[in-house]
């Protein structure tokens, strides 16, 4: 109780009893660290709440992209710096160095737990990270990567957690964290070894994915050794940004110096074992090659090793602030390059897919690293990581008064906390907006208007082959070349769809079959024509009857007794909508993409501006919305048919939703699977003797080259043949009104 | 055109003005509280009359006699107030409509007033807000206390009603309702926005504000040492 009273006091003195005061300076750069990390937060929830595919570019065949190759694997190179000081100051006793050892460990504690949160960002089902605890599976190398994370995370959080006792009230504990220091650290540098080189490990299962001037045998010690360079020129960088941060006196340029002389050294001898492996596997003559990962690769050379070893060679650049900041950051950037290009880049070639990170992604990266650059501030502001901190008292300013009379006439200014949150939450808000909507994000696939096709039926040897052949060529099954071949010519639908991909439809066929099985109905009196011309039937009753014709049987002599046609002559028989069960205003046996316009995602087929319009304006809304009491919606609305009197074909095949409008057309492919299959596995239910392979996939979807059928010669519409509007070209009305049609505008068929 | 416009304004706008509304409160309730312990912290006087501070709350609720050296208490203005309020927050609460939204949006639902109901409400809280708006301009005591903010809100917050009455109501509208609704949209987008950076906060920070001011007493025990050398006069006699 006493010790949770002591802590609760240590965190009160620490939020408000702290003797730092920000400058300008440190208010800025916070500002923008926050607003950053305010945009990670708000991609970090919507990633977590709608999942990688709405919020990243990444695909199933390149499942990793800038999270890993940046926040991870690069993530943990950066990290480096803390083993690489703690092994120069405690194993090798370069006590000089003391004095950046501190922020060494912070650093890589925090680089440690960006990785973490990156990785959970990344994986998939990221509620299942704990798994590798319970579940072993030792013969994964990202098992035994998960344990060396969790390990040395936890060897990090012990290292620097001095530090924090330091100050708090605990003495006993930070005796014992110091006694601790040198196992710790022996332990941290053994652990640190086998991540860096395990994570070049976890590449060598992909040697035909990276490209093989990154892949080696030797990725675990290239890994190992451009991560102790890393360490080292992030332990630069990392001093040079927060002295320039805060303001602080040109210590250590000297210390930096010796870093930078390491550095060089050590990105040298990286280099050199990596061209030797190239030059010993004869991967060398790939650097002549023209490609890509040619430009990529020298550019990776340059910018992580020949330009930082030329800029620290020279003493005057490697005691210089500029010089040092130039080489560290070059290498920093040239190194983590090298991590994506391992873990992504270079495997573009061999996935043939193009990635580009999202905006979301490099959202989430960078305002990971924000954040852990806010809590590495909020250690050094608190906290004795630089040494004792002398704190820079500024004046934060009288509330301003005018002079003579002293009246009081404007703020102190915004405190530090009311800046920060203001600036967290107006960038969650501003990430929010830009973050793609519900469905907006979708891209769409417009159906291909059909093609009239010539082609013929064939049947070889009195065996029908389900298959359109054409009827001229040299075809084995040619009846020219095979005289046990016949052909039947049928004109038939080609629905193409946008990846070159077709199914062949015998709309005729299919027509005059059920045409011929209506006409049998008719005389055995199970269907009653109506006075109005129409006629009533049960869908049913038609399958049944489909069994007892064949379409070998079929001529194609009927073809006049089409919708249209019977139509106009007065002697509708209906049957058309048996598949076609919407009609659009004015229009009969409207064609299936007018309403199903995307070949996968459903399609809202109502224009609500449009009826505005159409009908007066403001004083049309009780046409529909007759209620006044209810809420105006599209339930409580009349029903479309009390206008629409002939919209829905009943006693079609489709059986409808009593309002249907209520519910968006599905996709064209899901229409076509559902209407085709509903019968023909009907059809195959009811005799499986004849027609056992009707419902199969390959019934519709066969094996035909696209290139062959587009020579085929075009058959004459039907409309040219006979003189009259063909059902095929039927009329689609232009105007649908606008929003929320217009996406879909560009998809009704153009005439 | 205006479709597209008002697709845009209930869609990321609003997500946009929505966050900005639930976020900014969120924050004002945190930094208000995180300055609630820091003066309980510096405070040399760390005890609170929590009974009082309540009862002052609650009666403040209801200012009917309450301002003290003004020479005429309005309390009809108080209760014309608390009408304004009633119908501010119960119109766009319970419209069948709104809720309508929340359960395609998120799925919650609640029981909607009958439209009628709302209408009547509706008119009702238009009426108040300019009785309210109009006692403001007219009474010199409170035009003298008034800012910016005081003479600007009011009439803000009845843009919405206005033009969700009309949208309601076609027949009256004198635009399309689609502008009509835009109107409405909008100007509740920027009622959202506006409201955790101006007095239209009062709405979650009220019961804190009795609070804040009885603890703006309880000095840090070295204040005045303090205000001192925030003056530079440390070495001056007091």
């Amino acid at each position: 109780m006493k010790s949770v009273k002591k802590l609760i006091q240590f965190v009160l003195d620490l939020a408000f009893n702290s003797p730092y005061r920000s400058t300008a300076r440190v208010r800025t750069v916070k500002g923008v660290l926050w607003f950053l990390a305010g945009l990670g937060t708000a991609v970090g929830i919507v990633r977590m709440v709608r999942g990688l595919g709405a919020t990243t570019n990444l695909t199933d065949l390149t499942p990793w992209g800038l999270w890993i190759g940046f926040d991870v694997v690069g993530g943990v190179a950066l990290a480096a710096g803390g083993f690489v000081i703690a092994a120069t100051v405690y194993i090798f006793h370069l006590h000089r160095y003391h004095a950046i050892a501190r922020p060494a460990v912070l650093t890589a504690f925090l680089g440690y737990g960006a990785v973490i949160v990156g990785l959970i960002f990344d994986l998939g089902r990221w509620w299942d990270i704990w798994h590798p605890v319970v579940y072993w599976q030792d013969h994964s190398a990202l098992f035994e990567v998960a344990w060396c994370v969790m390990l040395y995370f936890t060897v990090l959080a012990l290292e620097f957690a001095p530090t924090v006792f330091e100050k708090m009230p605990f003495p006993r504990i930070y005796k014992a964290l110091k006694a601790l220091t040198l196992p710790l650290i022996i332990l941290g540098i053994m652990l640190s070894t086998l991540h860096q080189s395990s994570l070049g490990t976890l590449f060598l299962i992909m040697p035909f994915r990276i490209y093989p001037l990154w892949y080696s045998g030797l990725l675990p010690w290239l890994f190992f050794i451009s991560a102790i360079g890393l360490g080292l020129a992030m332990v630069i960088l990392e001093s040079l940004v927060s002295n320039w941060v805060y303001q602080r006196e040109e210590e250590g340029t000297d210390l930096l110096a010796g870093l930078a002389r390491a550095c060089a050294v050590v990105l040298g001898l990286y280099m050199a074992i990596r061209l030797g492996d190239l030059a010993y596997n004869g991967k060398l003559a790939l650097l002549a090659r023209p490609a890509w990962e040619t430009a990529d690769f020298i550019i990776e050379a340059c910018l992580s090793v020949v330009f930082p070893i030329v800029l620290f060679s020279i003493p005057k650049v490697r005691k210089s602030k500029g010089g040092l900041f130039i080489g560290a950051s070059s290498t920093v950037v040239g190194i983590v390059l090298n991590r994506i290009n391992v873990s992504g880049i270079a495997t573009i070639a061999a996935t043939r897919t193009h990635y580009f990170p999202a905006w979301t992604e490099f959202a989430i990266s960078i305002g990971v690293v924000a954040a852990a650059a806010l809590i590495f501030f909020f250690f050094v502001e608190h906290f004795s990581v630089y040494g004792p901190e002398e704190a820079s008292h500024e004046d934060t300013g009288l509330p301003a008064q005018e002079p003579v009379s002293n009246v009081y006439i404007g703020a102190a200014g915004i405190s530090n906390t009311a800046l920060y949150s203001l600036i967290f939450v107006l960038s969650l808000s501003i990430g929010v907006y830009f973050m793609p909507g519900k469905g907006h994000d979708l891209r769409r696939t417009p159906v291909q208007p059909p093609e009239t096709i010539n082609a013929g039926k064939v049947s070889v040897s009195g065996q029908t082959l389900y298959g359109l052949m054409p009827v001229a060529g040299s075809d084995p099954v040619d009846p020219k070349v095979n005289p046990n071949t016949h052909v039947t010519n049928s004109p038939a639908l080609l629905l193409v769809n946008n990846d070159g991909r077709f199914v062949i439809f015998e709309h005729k066929a299919h027509q005059i079959m059920i045409e011929r099985i209506y006409d049998a109905l008719q005389k055995e009196h199970l269907i009653t024509a109506g006075s109005d011309n129409t006629a009533s039937y049960s869908g049913d009753t038609v399958i049944e009857k489909l069994s007892t014709t064949t379409l070998d049987a079929v001529t194609g002599q009927t073809y006049a007794q089409t919708c249209d046609g019977a139509q106009q002559a007065g002697t509708n028989t209906g049957s058309c909508k048996l598949c076609h069960h919407m009609n659009y205003p004015f229009n009969q046996a409207t064609s299936c993409r007018t309403c199903h316009r995307d070949m996968y995602l459903p399609t809202n087929i109502f224009s609500h501006g449009f009826h505005v319009a159409k009908m007066d304006g403001n004083r049309s809304c009780i046409k529909c919305h007759k209620d006044p009491a209810a809420v105006k919606s599209l339930q409580t609305a009349a029903p479309c048919t009390s206008c629409h009197k002939f919209m829905i074909a009943h006693n079609s095949l489709i059986k409808l939703h009593d309002r249907p409008l209520e519910m968006p057309a599905v996709g064209y492919m899901d229409a076509m699977h559902g209407l085709c299959r509903s019968c023909h596995r009907r059809m195959a239910l009811l005799y499986p003797q004849r027609y056992r392979n009707l419902e199969k996939c390959a019934t519709c979807h066969q094996v035909n080259n696209p290139d062959y059928l587009k020579g085929l010669p075009q058959y004459p519409s039907p409309g040219e043949e006979n003189g009259q509007r063909s059902i095929l070209s039927m009329d689609v009305p232009q105007n649908r009104g606008s929003y929320p049609l217009k996406e879909n505008r560009a998809l009704s068929p153009s005439r | 055109m205006i479709e597209s416009y008002l697709a845009w304004a209930r869609g990321p706008l609003f997500v946009f003005s929505f966050s900005v509304l639930i976020l900014g409160i969120v924050r004002l309730i945190v930094l208000t509280d995180i300055s609630v312990v820091r003066l309980i912290y510096e405070a040399s006087d760390k005890k609170l009359p929590v009974k009082a501070l309540i009862a002052a709350t609650l009666k403040w609720l209801f200012p009917f006699k309450q301002v003290p050296g003004q020479p005429k208490n309005r309390p009809w203005y108080s209760i014309v107030s608390i009408l304004f309020h009633i119908g501010l927050i119960l119109t766009p609460v319970f419209l069948g409509a709104h809720i309508l939204l929340w359960k395609s949006g998120i799925g919650i639902s609640w029981a909607a007033m009958p439209n009628n109901v709302e209408d009547v409400l509706a008119l009702f809280t238009i009426a108040v807000g300019l009785v309210l708006i109009f006692g403001r301009v007219v009474n010199v005591f409170s035009r003298s206390l008034s800012k910016f903010q005081d003479f600007s809100l009011p009439p803000l917050l009845l843009v919405p009603f206005i033009s969700g009455f009309l949208a309601m109501h076609p027949a009256l509208d004198p635009v399309s309702y689609n502008l009509m609704m835009l109107f409405h949209v909008l100007s509740a987008d920027l009622i959202f926005i506006l409201i955790p950076f101006t007095k239209m906060s009062h709405f979650v920070l009220l019961p804190t504000s009795q609070l804040i001011s009885e603890l703006g007493w309880h000095f840090p025990a070295d204040m005045g040492e303090k205000v001192a050398v925030a003056l530079h006069k440390e070495t001056e006699r007091i």
